[in-house]
């Protein structure tokens, strides 16, 4: 499953990069980062999907504590 | 960082700032101008020294926020090692030094600030063009009107669109009528007439009539979703600037970093072991070349880089979308704008498509009785005429003869129209006309009325576009299936270098790979339906005339919302602008860094705060001239094509 969310607050072409490299070491997942659009796209297993958004999040607030991710619908 | 906590943040750290600086300079009272620079240097480090912990704790240690937290405590470190307290930090300016430490920091934030600034301000620019996808839509459902979201509206529903909102799925107009703004969609300024029974694609605005549409396409398959996602996926294709600056940014920090620590050791224990380590005019050998290798840190991010490169090729895509033409990835701009040739398919592309009556010599009232038999078909060239006639007769018996032509009765006599051999057939006696184009011959009661010529028209826009083809550069050939004789007519009328008529499909491939192998690269234009394989084997495949099929969407380059080929020449002179942007940020970051770093080196005492001044400028100045390629002026259309509204 794939889904596209918004990502606000990552001003830092730095931290985008970086983020992009934690989440793509989360297992079974793949993850591609536009900073300049500020936004994400994540493919992960339909039944670890809530599992992998969680680890998402958790490494997120490591990188930059003001990012707030959102689900586009 | 919120923007409004990092304002508030500088702001704190400048009023400590200032007192320390006149107190420093003018009285040089240790006691309360050191207290007061560290404490604005503390203001605007905090929040650079908890980012800088949190990346080491994640392996990251060359990070700017580091960097530049090294510099600073590196600077207050030397000023309480290298500075004697009675002789030099007790007298005016004795806290230089510390000043450059709080400085770098507060600069740092200030730079930050601006960049969070421009960042978002290029970001909403971008995030106003993807906007042209309503998030609700109103929908009849059982004799009432209900707002849902448009992905719960199942094809085939009717759905009620307001004067001045946006079209959220696309669809066919059921009842109403009103203009509609299509720039969003194909950067066409231009509004165009619709009314009951035209279709209409998502993200078009009504501008002044209420419309009812009955959909013909889920949400997630319209128009406008299709267009935002192929302009999502394109960002994530990135061009070979930005995977350059990426591999570049990754070995930078770390030679900076090793030579800033180079020149703070050799040097100075080279000089200490020649002559020690206190130079005749007292000063510290250490303390200058530590000083020199602090500014290097400050210089070592590369920030300008890693952000203005990405943020070029985005703001390139969100332009030439603005402009109606979806590229598929960061990495067609090189392409694009280095195309030695030009192909185009001919029907459709740079014909309409559709016949026309070039030339007659039948009178009215003949052109009348022809109408009349031609209205019963719905063959291209029987459209042609009947379009061109306005009255007709009535017909009866209208009947097809088999690729010959067509007869049918009209007021008691029989007409008949078709090729010249049809005519001969029953002895009727006729001109023969050569023309490349089809000609038709008429008669009516077996004496002869004389002939029309229909023909695929040229666009209008199509001349234009050959000749600003030809002011770029580029060759222009013309790749078709029709015959020598039509492609040679329009060749000439356009102007177009080369042509290849009687073509196949494969053929037309062919001809492309051919011209590939002679060194060229090759842009090619076609409709994207019969064009596929030709689409993909090109260096560049631009599809004609909107998100068609997903063949022709998956072969291509780029989509041209508006089947005009003087878009597609236009956004070449953008993709050239794109890259030359993108070229001007790589190579005038590096150059400004270059020369600050020689500076720092080769000049003593070359201030610190001057070296942050530097980078943060160049970071900002970057992020600026990327946010040129951004702005993209509308294409001018041709004259006004409003469809005027009828009675």
């Amino acid at each position: 499953m794939t889904k596209t969310f918004e990502i606000e607050g990552l001003d830092c072409a730095n931290c985008a990069k970086r983020l992009e490299d934690l989440i793509n070491r989360i297992p079974q997942t793949e993850c591609r980062l536009s900073f300049a659009a500020g936004m994400l796209r994540i493919t992960a297993p339909d039944d670890a999907y809530n599992a992998v958004m969680k680890e998402v999040r958790r490494v997120a607030r490591i990188v930059e504590p003001e990012a707030v991710i959102t689900e586009k619908r | 960082m919120r923007v409004n906590k990092m304002l508030i943040q500088i702001a704190i750290s400048a009023a400590l700032l200032l007192p320390a600086i006149l107190f420093d300079k003018i009285t040089g009272w240790f006691w309360v101008y050191m207290p007061l620079y560290v404490l604005s240097w503390g203001v605007a480090a905090w929040s650079v020294a908890v980012k800088a912990v949190r990346n080491i704790s994640q392996g990251v240690v060359f990070d700017e926020n580091f960097l530049m937290l090294i510099a600073s405590v590196g600077a207050f470190v030397l000023s309480f090692v290298f500075s004697d307290y009675k002789t030099v930090l007790c007298a005016p300016g004795g806290g230089e030094i510390m000043m450059d430490g709080a400085l770098v920091m507060l600069l740092y934030q200030i730079g930050e600030y601006f960049q969070s600034l421009a960042v978002r301000k290029s970001r909403k620019g971008i995030k106003q063009l993807l906007s042209m996808r309503p998030d609700s839509a109103i929908v009849e459902r059982g004799g009432a009107e209900e707002e849902v979201f448009p992905d719960e509206v199942e094809v085939g529903e009717i759905i009620v669109v307001r004067p001045g909102d946006r079209i959220a799925i696309d669809g066919v107009i059921e009842s109403g009528s009103s203009y509609i703004d299509s720039s969003a969609v194909t950067g066409e300024s231009e509004p165009v007439y619709r009314r009951a029974g035209d279709s209409v694609q998502s993200g078009c605005i009504a501008s002044d009539g209420l419309l009812r549409i009955r959909t013909t396409r889920e949400f997630g398959e319209s128009t406008a979703s299709k267009m935002l996602r192929l302009v999502e996926e394109a960002s994530e294709k990135k061009a070979k600037q930005e995977t350059f600056i990426t591999k570049f940014a990754k070995v930078y920090t770390p030679i900076v970093c090793a030579l800033a620590l180079v020149i703070a050791v050799i040097p100075p224990l080279i000089m200490t072991l020649v002559s020690g380590a206190v130079t005749p005019d007292g000063t510290n050998v250490w303390g200058n070349w530590i000083y020199t290798a602090l500014a290097l840190l400050v210089v070592s991010c590369p920030c300008a880089l890693v952000i203005s490169v990405p943020l070029t090729f985005f703001g390139g895509i969100g332009g030439a979308t603005k402009r109606g033409v979806l590229l598929k990835g960061s990495d067609r701009f090189s392409p694009y704008a280095g195309a030695t040739v030009i192909a185009f398919d001919k029907t459709g592309t740079i014909t309409t498509g559709k016949f026309s009556v070039t030339e007659t010599n039948i009178s009215d009232e003949g052109l009348r009785l022809v109408a009349a038999v031609e209205s019963n078909f719905t063959h291209p060239i029987a459209l042609g005429i009947t379009e061109y006639v306005k009255t007709r007769g009535r017909c009866e018996g209208a009947e097809n003869l088999a690729g010959r032509g067509v007869r049918g009765t009209v007021d008691g006599k029989e007409i008949l129209i078709g090729k010249s051999e049809l005519l001969s057939e029953r002895d009727i006696a006729h001109e023969e006309i050569s023309s490349p184009y089809t000609t038709l011959y008429a008669a009516y009661g077996g004496t002869y009325l004389g002939y029309i010529i229909v023909a695929d028209t040229v666009k209008p826009s199509s001349v234009e576009a050959i000749a600003e083809c030809k002011r770029q550069g580029l060759k222009t050939v013309m790749l078709t299936g029709d015959r020598y004789e039509v492609a040679e007519a329009v060749a000439r009328e356009v102007g177009i270098d080369e042509f290849y008529a009687g073509l196949l499909p494969e053929d037309k491939v062919a001809k492309v790979e051919e011209l590939k192998a002679r060194g060229e690269k090759v842009i090619f234009c076609g409709d994207g339906i019969n064009d596929a394989p030709v689409l993909a084997a090109a260096d560049v495949g631009c599809a004609m005339g909107g998100l068609g099929s997903d063949a022709a969407i998956e072969a291509s380059d780029a989509v041209v919302m508006k089947d005009d080929l003087s878009s597609v020449i236009a956004e070449r002179k953008h993709a050239k602008k794109t890259i030359a942007v993108a070229m001007e940020n790589i190579i005038g970051s590096l150059i400004i860094k270059t020369a600050v770093m020689v500076l720092t080196i080769v000049l003593p005492y070359f201030p610190l705060w001057i070296a942050v001044i530097a980078d943060v400028g160049v970071c900002l100045l970057a992020i600026l001239n990327a946010m040129r390629t951004l702005r993209g002026k509308v294409a001018k259309s041709e004259p006004p094509k409003l469809t005027t509204p009828a009675a």
